[in-house]
């Protein structure tokens, strides 16, 4: 039998008394690849956020390797949503995969000589190494995501959570960063968060449509009518740049 | 170089170097993590501990100490614990703190001698003590950033990361305001409480145009910081002015000018380009 890695049960999260998050029942298991779709504000973050447990849930309960969150951060790889920072920031590339490392180092313990070469690897595998004496703020928006993979992947983690990776990346290395997760999926699970509903589908397992509730289907087929419940409103796909269809044909008369 | 045969001028010189390494470590961190505002508060907050100071009749940098890590920590606290905006928390401590010494001195009974040097600080007339005092807060910042570099420069990049990493944030940021506040002690007296902010910021922010790495950083601020006090302090006795005051004016005028050359400089490189 597969090894449940996460599992929502009945999770509520509410902020200031508004329902961020409604009813999530989730469980994913060894080597899933999860997609996550949804509008702006539908709470993919907050999810995210729970499973890291960063934030705690108003009601239910959250598992990850059957512990509290919290507990088992070292096996919890992080890509966080990119967001504005100091572009001028004193740290260099390597600096800030070594971040990634913190989870296996206590307080007042430097790094060691098996942190730089760990940290060495990871930007080999995201094809970064080339570029780690540079400074984080110099590099362009899809060599940065690349380096807070590495980052992620420093640590072996055995789940790995991916916020909206693929944003303000250009196309080349989009795909460059699917082939990547493609890879890894063989040795982690992976909840990925995502704005791509067009490529996503060729590449994950399991899709989940969020907004406030969730809607998951087991296999990889975006439904009309999921996303109808999701956005509120008739949704049209057009995918493309994928090698198959990812929705059904439309049924009935236009 | 006559000036340097005089005991307090030596004296002067000693505690300008132990300033700059305090100031260029924390200040590198001030700088970079973007808590210039909540060091002046600590800075500001401080002078509450001084006047507690006079009117219990004992060296006020003895109660500068306490009062301003209680600050440090009430300001990182409160604004964590009730949700207020930091900011906020910052200008409310700032003017309790100086609101604070006002009253203490008002109670001291008689006149507050060498009040003016706490406010605006007067690097010629440090008493051994408190060089010795320095000496020792100079050391414990030194271990402590020593310790704690890779947690310090990592909450000050992505504090959620850090989070996530199991690296107890909230903690570590306590821990750098507890050493800011320390700074601020160990500059009261040459600067001053008021011009303190300037000490902490200037030398870190022009050592942060020369490079991109927070260790290098530390270092060139410290050197910097060197060269910018000691240079003041000189101009203030050939002049015959201030010495707080004239360090801070030496100071910024050397930043404004660095900065210049440095904005020429990009223009041109782009025109290049």
């Amino acid at each position: 039998m597969k090894k449940e890695v996460v599992k929502l049960t009945d999770v509520w999260v509410e902020f200031n008394g508004v329902t961020i998050l409604q009813e999530q029942n989730l469980t994913l298991f060894d080597n899933d690849f999860l997609g996550i779709i949804g509008p702006n504000g539908g709470g993919k973050t907050t999810l995210l956020k729970v499973i890291l447990g960063l934030v705690k849930p108003s009601r239910g309960e959250v598992r990850v390797f059957g512990q509290a969150p919290g507990g088992v951060r070292r096996d919890i790889g992080y890509v966080p949503q990119l967001s504005f920072f100091d572009r001028d920031f004193p740290i260099n590339v390597m600096d800030v995969v070594l971040m990634g490392r913190l989870s296996m180092r206590s307080l007042f313990q430097p790094f060691t000589n098996e942190d730089k070469n760990a940290a060495l690897m990871a930007l080999e595998k995201v094809e970064m190494s080339d570029l780690r004496h540079r400074q984080i703020g110099k590099l362009s928006g899809g060599e940065r995501q690349r380096v807070f993979i590495a980052r992620a992947l420093v640590g072996k983690p055995k789940l790995l959570l991916l916020d909206e990776p693929t944003a303000s990346v250009d196309p080349k290395m989009k795909t460059g960063i699917y082939d990547l997760l493609e890879e890894l999926k063989n040795n982690m699970a992976i909840i990925l968060v995502t704005h791509d509903m067009g490529v996503i589908s060729s590449h994950v397992d399991k899709i989940a449509c969020l907004n406030c509730q969730l809607y998951s289907h087991d296999d990889k087929n975006i439904s009309r009518e999921m996303l109808e419940a999701v956005y509120h409103c008739p949704v049209d796909l057009i995918a493309h740049g994928v090698p198959h269809r990812v929705l059904d044909e439309h049924k009935g008369k236009r | 170089m006559g000036i340097l045969h005089y005991e307090f001028m030596q004296n002067a010189l000693l505690v300008a170097v132990l300033a700059s390494i305090a100031c260029g470590l924390i200040g590198a961190l001030v700088v970079t993590k973007r808590i210039t505002f909540i060091s002046g508060g600590i800075a500001h907050a401080a002078f509450g501990g001084i006047g507690l100071g006079y009117f219990l009749g004992i060296n006020p940098l003895y109660c500068v100490i306490p009062f301003s890590l209680a600050s440090a920590l009430g300001i990182g606290w409160i604004s964590k614990k009730f949700k207020i905006a930091e900011d906020t928390t910052i200008g409310i401590f700032w003017a309790m703190g100086m609101a604070l010494g006002v009253v203490f001195i008002g109670l001291t009974p008689g006149y507050a001698p060498d009040l003016f040097s706490y406010l605006f600080g007067n690097i010629l007339t440090v008493p051994r003590s408190d060089v010795i005092l320095m000496l020792f807060l100079d050391l414990f910042i030194v271990v402590i950033v020593g310790l704690l570099y890779k947690e310090f420069l990592a909450i000050s990049f992505d504090e959620e990361f850090t989070q996530v990493c199991g690296v107890k944030v909230q903690a570590v940021y306590l821990v750098l305001l507890c050493l800011v506040a320390l700074t601020v002690v160990l500059l009261v007296r040459i600067v001053g409480i008021v011009l303190v902010i300037a000490l902490l910021t200037m030398p870190a922010t022009i050592a942060k145009m020369f490079t991109f790495s927070l260790r290098k950083m530390m270092i060139y601020a410290i050197l910097v910081g060197a060269l910018l006090s000691t240079g003041g302090l000189w101009l203030s006795y050939v002049l015959d002015l201030a010495s707080g005051a004239t360090i801070i004016l030496f100071s910024g005028t050397v930043f404004m000018l660095i900065s210049w050359l440095q904005h020429v400089h990009r223009a041109r490189v782009q025109k290049t380009d």
